[in-house]
């Protein structure tokens, strides 16, 4: 079942003069239940708004979406019921204390306290359930959010960066915890600019840049294109290896590591292009393989290394 | 929106305010004005039932009223944006529709405390002053309820333009700013002189706050109270307060709500949170 369903999906911010600015553009996306689905890109690249668009707190400029199916106003707030969800920064309400506050969401979902003490339990603030939400960490607020998002067991869970700001035996924590939610079936669908974070955990990835979809398909699809190839020679010095492979026309970015050249081919050049090259200068790789991408190389290979993404980890 | 959801707001709003200094702290304010406005009559014994009500609703004893609920109303709707938990509480499930009467139902229940207040503080230190056994008429005449309904009305009227212009430019500064900018200086100077001058001098009694202020008036409600406020104008060479015409003030305090709330509604929904 589809679970979340955009169709030319955009948002134009007005402005008193000249066009406004185009957020999002275009986005067509699906998500099926069950998957963890990374929504990836640079900062200012739409992935907030394109989120909140689905949530109901920014109407769209053009394009639909649908939610469990549904895209009817009617059928929408039923949807929204089904969903968990954190956008941007935790927010609550600054006087009251963590559980003061979850039960405020439990009550907006129809839920009872049981639910609170649930969640709070879950991620681990069931001995910290008195502080009010000012006098907390922001890796307990991270955490008071994800509670919030979990609590009435919703179906599909939506969580924008929720690793922000967390050391990493918190950003494990919250992996585990993503993972125990996967398992149980829940659909996650998770904006992160961790990309090792959502390379270990999402099934499923969205590449956005500028507002516009420009990858999207299951985690090893887009880290299976790869471009660098590894060369190793016996019998030829690693500085001539390195000379005759920089001289390759298909490729760039060559680089030696331990007793291999790497180089970055070109789209249209291969492995079997890049051989015959060196067969031609009189070298016979030994060993002549493509890398396999990490999803922080396909990201930023898809993304140029965009500006604005500023914490690539 | 059916019965159970609008308890379920109520419930949920109340939940969020009772444990805000913005609604205990201008509520304790008001309170203590109420104190100092009769404590010297009260040691003086000059305040008693029933004459004490003809005090307690006059039109300029209730602008006290107005400001201090108007500004924990303001307070208690612009920080959900300052906070973005307006936009949270919509994530968590709630439409646009159901925030927005979840706040305004808080507009009667801010009225009703405050009412309480204004008419209570002087209520029990009039009581306390009164001979009840020499006592000749009801010391609660129906004429009060009346007047404290026509409060609460005019309560609704002005906090709904608070309404509207929070939800309009949801910052508490700026808001209640422009809020006293339109009551005091236009409402109260600027307009009416331009109406008198221009246009028609009744045009100002139709505008939200005067209207508010005198719907609270007890003579609106009580022929005896307007005829002995008429006597006393007589006897002073002034000439006697207009007739009162209850039904209108009720009617434009009607829909000023209306109108205002409807603008608010219409606002809410199309922006993005």
């Amino acid at each position: 079942m589809t679970v979340i369903e955009t169709e030319g999906l955009t948002k134009r911010y007005k402005a008193l003069r000249g066009e406004g600015t185009l957020a999002v553009d275009q986005v067509s996306i699906q998500v099926e239940r069950g998957q963890i689905y990374g929504f990836l890109g640079p900062n200012g690249s739409g992935k907030t708004t394109t989120i909140g668009m689905f949530l109901g707190i920014i109407t769209p400029t053009a394009g639909s979406f649908r939610l469990f199916g549904g895209s009817a106003p009617r059928e929408l707030h039923a949807a929204r019921q089904r969903i968990g969800a954190t956008l941007e920064h935790p927010n609550f309400y600054p006087y009251l204390s963590c559980r003061d506050n979850l039960k405020l969401v439990a009550r907006v979902k129809g839920k009872g306290e049981e639910d609170v003490d649930e969640a709070l339990r879950v991620v681990g603030l069931a001995g910290r359930w008195k502080t009010k939400f000012k006098a907390c960490s922001l890796g307990m607020k991270q955490r008071l959010a994800l509670a919030g998002a979990m609590v009435g067991d919703p179906e599909l869970i939506i969580l924008d960066e929720p690793a922000n700001g967390l050391d990493p035996a918190g950003q494990r924590e919250i992996r585990a915890i993503l993972a125990g939610l996967a398992d149980r079936g829940k659909t996650i669908f998770l904006s992160s600019h961790i990309l090792h974070e959502v390379e270990r955990t999402c099934t499923h990835v969205a590449i956005v840049e500028r507002g516009r979809l420009v990858r999207h398909g299951s985690v090893g699809a887009i880290t299976s294109v790869q471009t660098v190839a590894a060369v190793r020679a016996d019998g030829v010095e690693l500085d001539a290896l390195r000379s005759a492979v920089s001289s390759f026309k298909g490729g760039d970015e060559v680089r030696t590591a331990g007793d291999s050249v790497f180089v970055k081919l070109s789209r249209d050049s291969g492995v079997a292009e890049l051989n015959r090259f060196l067969a031609g200068q009189g070298i016979y790789a030994s060993h002549l393989a493509l890398e396999k991408q990490s999803l922080e190389d396909a990201f930023l290979e898809i993304t140029g290394g965009s500006d604005g993404f500023g914490e690539v980890q | 929106m059916s019965a159970r959801t609008f308890l379920l707001l109520l419930r949920n709003e109340w939940f969020k305010a009772r444990k805000r200094l913005s609604l205990w702290l201008p509520l304790g304010f008001y309170a203590g004005i109420a104190f100092l406005m009769y404590g010297e009559d009260f040691f003086l014994d000059r305040i008693a039932l029933p004459g004490v009500w003809s005090t307690v609703f006059q039109g300029e004893r209730v602008i006290a009223l107005f400001i201090f609920a108007t500004l924990s109303f303001l307070m208690l709707t612009t920080m959900e944006f300052s906070w973005r938990t307006a936009r949270q509480n919509v994530i968590d499930g709630l439409s646009k529709s159901q925030w927005f009467w979840g706040k305004a139902l808080v507009i009667p229940l801010l009225g009703v405390m405050y009412c309480l207040v204004h008419a209570g503080i002087p209520g029990v230190m009039a009581l306390i002053r009164t001979d009840v056994g020499a006592a000749t008429g009801p010391l609660l005449p129906a004429s009060v309820f009346a007047a404290a309904g026509g409060l609460l009305l005019g309560f609704a009227c002005v906090t709904s333009l608070g309404f509207f212009l929070s939800l309009a430019i949801r910052n508490t500064g700026a808001a209640m700013g422009t809020w006293f900018l339109w009551t005091m200086p236009l409402e109260g100077g600027i307009i009416p002189e331009l109406s008198r001058r221009y246009l028609h001098p009744d045009l100002p009694t139709y505008l939200p706050f005067q209207n508010s202020v005198r719907l609270a008036n007890l003579a609106n409600y009580d022929t005896a109270a307007y005829e002995r406020l008429a006597a006393a104008a007589e006897q002073a060479g002034r000439a006697p307060p207009d007739v009162p015409n209850t039904g209108l003030y009720v009617v434009i305090a009607v829909v000023w709500i209306v109108l205002l709330l409807s603008a608010s509604l219409v606002w809410f929904r199309r922006r993005d949170l």
